[in-house]
């Protein structure tokens, strides 16, 4: 990459300051690309764009600021704008629907699923995944931003541009859909609820 | 499950429930669902349930890794050689 404005001791600093800040985050992002695409060479490029693109505006970088939270935005971004404008057909979710649900308060949170442990534990990472990439892919994103990074309610809505309560009613459920999945799929390998 | 003499409500306890697992609870309202759990011991199985399903959930779903052929497309495309994983 060119950086022909910058002088040789500012280059060293930012290269300093990307290796430290933002490289720790490599993987994770990657992990996070390959989920919402399923495909490696795709999850390869997001992870490109996001750290060029990162880069690129290094120079606007705070350290110490939430580089993750960040870096995750990018890759979210680029994955809307690269490939879910590749699907032909729109998403049948009813996103209206969904926001309108955050708004009911308790109400929204009286479909709790009940899946029982002995029921999932059979199953295997691989079954899981897939239950997993059944989701939409808002959905999907909610869960892997939550549950497997660990990140907030409040970085979530950041990352997703989404109120905190949108979020909320995502998460409730996009877990409750794959506990279907799961229980569906556990079902059908002869797993039984022991009540 | 309910039990209106003592204003228990499982539905709000399970909102609660989530947000606990979540890490959204502040100290006190962390106090106030544990002890709303030992009222009901349906809301604290759910709670177990929950708990066992992220745990679950954490440990089946698949992580991978940046490639090592495109860590070094990063290195060449920025110019930095010594980009290494940490």
């Amino acid at each position: 990459m060119e950086t022909p404005e910058i002088s040789p001791e500012e280059k060293i600093r930012r290269d300093a300051l990307f290796q430290r800040e933002f490289v720790p985050h490599m993987d994770t992002l990657y992990n996070f690309g390959f989920h919402l695409t399923y495909n490696e060479v795709d999850a390869q490029d997001l992870v490109q764009e996001t750290l060029l693109k990162a880069y690129r505006f290094i120079h606007s970088y705070q350290e110490g600021t939430n580089a993750k939270a960040w870096l995750f935005r990018i890759l979210k971004n680029a994955f809307i704008n690269e490939y879910r404008k590749r699907a032909r057909q729109p998403d049948p979710i009813d996103y209206e629907e969904v926001v309108h649900y955050q708004d009911r308060e308790d109400a929204s949170y009286s479909g709790y699923v009940d899946l029982r442990q002995e029921i999932f534990q059979g199953l295997m990472g691989d079954e899981v995944t897939i239950a997993l990439n059944h989701l939409p892919v808002d959905f999907r994103t909610v869960v892997l931003l939550c549950d497997i990074e660990g990140f907030t309610y409040e970085e979530i809505a950041s990352i997703m541009d989404v109120p905190i309560g949108t979020v909320r009613s995502r998460l409730h459920r996009a877990r409750n859909m794959l506990k279907e999945e799961l229980k569906t799929y556990a079902a059908s390998q002869g797993f039984k609820e022991n009540r | 499950m309910s039990n209106a003499m003592t204003s228990h409500d499982c539905n709000k306890v399970v909102l609660k429930m989530y947000l606990a697992l979540d890490g959204e609870l502040s100290t006190t309202e962390m106090q106030e669902f544990l002890f709303e759990l030992d009222r009901c011991s349906c809301c604290f199985r759910s709670f177990e349930q929950e708990k066992a399903f992220r745990t679950f959930l954490v440990n089946k779903i698949e992580r991978r890794c940046m490639p090592e052929n495109a860590l070094q497309k990063l290195r060449d495309t920025l110019g930095m050689p010594n980009i290494a994983r940490i």
